[in-house]
């Protein structure tokens, strides 16, 4: 039984051999080759931009004629648009409609049969690697498995499109709450360490000055929906995989990466985690925030690749349920929990006649428990 | 696949494929009687690549080896057939969720036969339904539009219209819904079922590369209709399931694979037939599936996006914030969407302490209530008529019998006319693993159900009526096989529990007092249930429930009745009778 998801390593790693897979949006014309080394800003692959494309329902929102909606865009298709700028505009009666861009990008087209509007993020049609390391496999137009060698942190949410830059934490202490009031300029490019959770206010400005990424304990979901903008009755819609989506949250436009470490709630950062992050202060990071917990398993991760070791033989050891090993229980009612493994994984059946997996760990105060072998993970 | 001959099935293993677990079991022959002997149950996809399936049926393969002691296998492959040693298997069945689920819109105008069939076929071909059935009235209040954001999130990939009489208001509004499906722009087919102009005009009405095909239902029977688009859609079914590494499981299959619904409902209408029992099936593992059967009548509620796992966010934050009525704690909506919230993202996790028990139990009953809902809108006196709830193997992993008892009587929430719900579990799943048998020997299906099945919880007696709570309701007493009698008192608005083992019988004679009922009999008449009717025993007892229906209406203190019921059904609160035997 897989202990951690998803594969068999600890949630922290240093200097360990770290395996990528990057899924190919649409296809695309794959560049490279199973054992090439590439570097960060290698090109994947390229894929045909309509399929990273946005699709907007212009004729739709504006009320008119799908055949009418190219003669209401503010500039023509080939254009380019910012985040939140007009893309076109239609009359009604006393009232101006306009329809918004949801992303900075270019527009392709504007189908005449539907009304509706694609847009392609800018740069997109490129696929980069994100991380410098060696190309394992390549699956078909699917995927590309890369290796590198690095630290890395497994988050358990997370939103945004995949980002790079330094890390910097903010929070004196892993179960602060980050405010606006800590967010300065000098953020900029930054994946920002903020402690527990995030205010709306904290998450918007920190997208205003320009940092790339924030990573937290928890997410509280008022507060993440809040700071995208998403107004809506039904607080789970959000967070449902839909139709088509690769990952949770994918369409949601948020201009910062964001990263929860332990879940939802007012969840303090894991303290081995936290110390971990304060290790790579100011290290270069990429962030990396696909989740999904049906079909593939993705998890969301901060890897800083160690170039030097690329070369080198790093471990490659799988997590290793001995006695002595700390893990957590992750289980709802004692969420985050640091604990020990006191024993051997072993079968028992349960009152209903169900096998289970079952551990013992022994808990801060001394005293032993065993639990089902689903609900711990090896942090380190 | 591989074809077996009947006579010669000694031993098979039925697979149950499900999107996050899923489950292998191996069933024999044993003392002439076809028996389940194992089961083993598992991640769906273990490891990486978390794509390939072969590895997580390898690992169930091996558990069912290390379970029975048995050789199953020969270089990862089940050896078939069974050799003289015993090792190996004749047969290799598989039923499935594993496939994402077909998304239909089924667009209604006017009223037609077909609607009831087809609704019906798309459930067992394990589809997600966005069924919308346009107003007749002059003012639509802009009917078309409010559906739109909901189709937009719902991305239908196929798209039913079905025209039927005095649709004339009607039509134009749905015209402009499959408008806006087509332009949602994931609809790939549609099925135009009218007649006429209408057929013409509805063909007209998609747009886009939407392919359209009509069917005339002055020329095709109903049922014929709904079974072509059903085969239909199992064609889709399957050929989603037909991956690489599914195909390299399945091909030594012994038939074509069946949903897991569809499996069900038909062992639930097997037991309607063969016992002559009304009978209500409740599943969610997932996704949720309710099934509801009396005589040669029955329908089923699919919702493959919602359960408790992967897909407990398919619930609604109302839904969720309504399931505070249901703990035995106070909780907050807030409190209870996090939960949830944090389920969704690691949804292996097994509820270990009371309140996660608790919380899980009482989301349970939300997802049961929806799909019951949508029962009662297609049979609208079904659930009042039940006599039989069987829960899944989802009322068994909380090793609380009382409680699950409890989860499916607050699921059905009505006062049965006869005034008495025997409560089952289906612990181990195979009411699907013995409807999968069905399709290749209903004998054999017949013979696990009878021996493995089902596990008696208990029988509920309902008493209904005006209630004061706290006021004698009714008073009884039971008479046991063994000749003793005991006399209990019920007070409004609580529960008793009545110790009667499993295989025990007893005759109750119920004295409601003038206001109260034993289910829809006239109330304050005593009702002796005897002979025919005699209470059978189970692992809970026999519940005599005079709690006020609806019960999910809010109130102060719910919270603390709420834990005197519970405390009640797992005997945290002392029975007021104890056996001497």
């Amino acid at each position: 039984m897989n202990v951690n998801f998803p594969n068999r390593e600890p949630v922290l790693v240093r200097n360990h051999e770290i395996r990528i897979v990057r899924r190919l949006p649409g296809g695309g014309d794959v560049k490279i080759r199973a054992g090439e080394r590439i570097a960060a800003d290698h090109i994947l692959a390229r894929t045909d931009p309509t399929s990273a494309a946005v699709k907007i329902a212009i004729s739709d929102q504006l009320g008119v004629a799908p055949q009418e909606a190219v003669k209401n865009l503010l500039r023509p298709v080939g254009s380019t648009f910012g985040v939140g700028e007009a893309l076109a505009r239609s009359r009604k009666g006393l009232r101006n409609v306009v329809v918004a861009s949801p992303i900075a990008g270019t527009l392709l087209s504007v189908d005449n049969d539907t009304g509706m509007a694609h847009m392609t993020p800018s740069g997109g049609g490129e696929f980069r690697s994100m991380v410098a390391g060696d190309v394992e496999f390549v699956d078909g137009k699917h995927s590309v498995s890369i290796r590198t060698v690095g630290s890395r942190l497994f988050g358990i949410i997370g939103l945004g499109s995949p980002v790079t830059g330094e890390i910097r934490v903010v929070a004196s202490a892993p179960n602060e709450e980050f405010q606006a009031s800590k967010v300065s300029a000098d953020l900029a490019g930054k994946i920002v360490v903020g402690g527990s959770w995030a205010t709306a206010a904290a998450i918007k400005k920190l997208a205003e000055v320009g940092a790339v990424g924030l990573i937290t304990g928890g997410f509280i979901d008022r507060e993440v929906l809040a700071s995208l903008g998403v107004a809506t009755d039904d607080r789970l819609s959000a967070w449902r995989l839909k139709p088509n989506d690769q990952s949770i949250g994918e369409e949601f436009r948020s201009g910062i990466a964001m990263m929860a470490t332990e879940g939802f709630g007012p969840l303090a950062i894991n303290q081995q985690a936290f110390d971990f992050l304060r290790e790579l202060n100011g290290a270069r990071a990429v962030l990396f925030t696909s989740t999904r917990v049906i079909g593939y398993l993705a998890r969301p991760q901060l890897i800083v690749v160690n170039e030097d070791l690329l070369d080198d033989d790093a471990p490659t050891g799988n997590a290793m349920l001995a006695p002595g090993t700390s893990v957590r229980l992750i289980d709802q009612n004692a969420l985050g929990q640091r604990v020990e493994v006191a024993g051997a994984p072993k079968r028992a059946r349960r009152g209903d006649g169900n096998m289970i997996e079952v551990i013992e760990i022994q808990l801060a105060n001394g005293q032993y428990k065993t639990v089902p072998l689903a609900n711990i993970e090896i942090v380190a | 696949m591989v074809d077996v001959k009947e006579e010669s099935i000694e031993s098979l293993v039925v697979a149950d494929f499900g999107r996050g677990l899923s489950r292998a079991y191996l069933l024999e022959q044993v003392a002439g009687s076809f028996r389940f002997v194992a089961k083993a149950e598992g991640r769906t996809t273990t490891d990486l690549p978390h794509e390939d399936l072969t590895i997580g049926w390898q690992h169930l393969l091996r558990q069912l080896e290390w379970l029975t002691g048995r050789e199953l296998t020969t270089r990862d492959r089940l050896t078939m057939p069974q050799v003289n040693s015993g090792d190996g298997v004749d047969a290799l069945l598989v039923c499935s969720t594993l496939a994402e689920p077909v998304r239909v819109a089924v667009l209604e105008a006017g009223t037609s036969p077909v609607t009831g069939p087809l609704l019906d076929s798309l459930k067992r071909a394990n589809t997600r339904v966005f069924h919308v059935a346009a107003p007749s009235g002059r003012k639509d209040g802009g009917w078309a539009a409010s559906q739109m954001e909901a189709l937009r999130s719902f991305l239908p990939e196929m798209a039913i219209m079905v025209v039927g009489g005095n649709s004339a208001e009607a039509l134009p509004r749905i015209h402009q819904v499959a408008k806006g499906a087509s332009l949602v722009g994931s609809l790939l087919r549609a099925v135009v079922i009218a007649e006429g102009p209408a057929q013409e005009q509805s063909v007209g009405a998609f747009q886009g590369k939407t392919k359209v095909r009509t069917v005339s239902p002055a020329v095709r029977l109903p049922n014929e209709i709904a079974n072509e688009i059903e085969r239909e859609l199992m064609e889709a079914f399957r050929a989603r399931l037909n991956t690489p590494d599914f195909a390299e499981v399945t091909k030594d299959a012994s038939r074509g694979v069946i949903s897991r619904a569809h499996a069900v409902d038909l062992v639930n209408r097997f037991i309607a037939r063969a016992f002559s029992r009304r009978v209500l099936t409740i599943g969610i593992d997932d996704g949720m599936h309710v099934h509801w059967a009396n005589g040669d009548q029955g329908t089923m509620a699919t919702a493959p996006n919602v359960d408790l796992a992967g897909f407990i966010t398919g619930l609604g934050s109302r839904e969720v914030a309504e399931a505070t009525l249901w703990l035995p704690f106070e909780a907050t909506e807030d409190e209870l969407i996090t939960w949830v919230l944090n389920r969704s993202i690691r949804p292996w996790t097994l509820p270990d302490s009371p309140r996660d028990k608790a919380i899980e139990q009482a989301l349970a009953r939300q997802i049961i209530r929806r799909g019951l809902a949508e029962i009662s809108r297609s049979q609208p006196m079904a659930l009042n008529g039940v006599d039989l709830v069987i829960g899944g193997p989802i009322f068994a992993r909380w090793n609380q019998p009382g409680a699950a008892a409890l989860a499916l009587l607050d699921s059905v929430d009505v006062v049965p006319n006869d005034g008495v719900l025997d409560l089952a579990i289906d612990q181990d799943g195979l009411m699907a693993v013995a409807g999968t048998i069905g399709t290749i020997e209903p004998a054999l299906a017949s013979s696990v159900f009878e021996f493995d099945t089902l596990i008696h919880l208990g029988s509920a007696v309902i008493i209904g009526g005006s209630t004061h709570d706290g006021e004698l309701a009714c008073r009884g007493e039971i008479h046991y096989e063994t000749g003793e009698m005991a006399q209990f008192t019920v007070l409004a608005g609580g529960l008793e529990v009545l110790p009667l083992r499993a295989g025990e019988t007893a005759t109750l004679v119920l004295r409601p007092e003038r206001k109260y009922s034993v289910g829809g009999h006239p109330t304050g008449k005593t009702v002796t249930l005897a002979d025919e009717r005699k209470i059978i025993g189970g692992s809970v007892g026999v519940i005599i429930d005079a709690r006020s229906r609806s019960l999910s209406t809010p109130g102060s203190g719910r919270h603390v009745k709420v834990k005197q019921w519970l405390d009640a059904v797992t005997g945290a609160k002392a029975p007021t009778i104890r056996r001497q035997s």
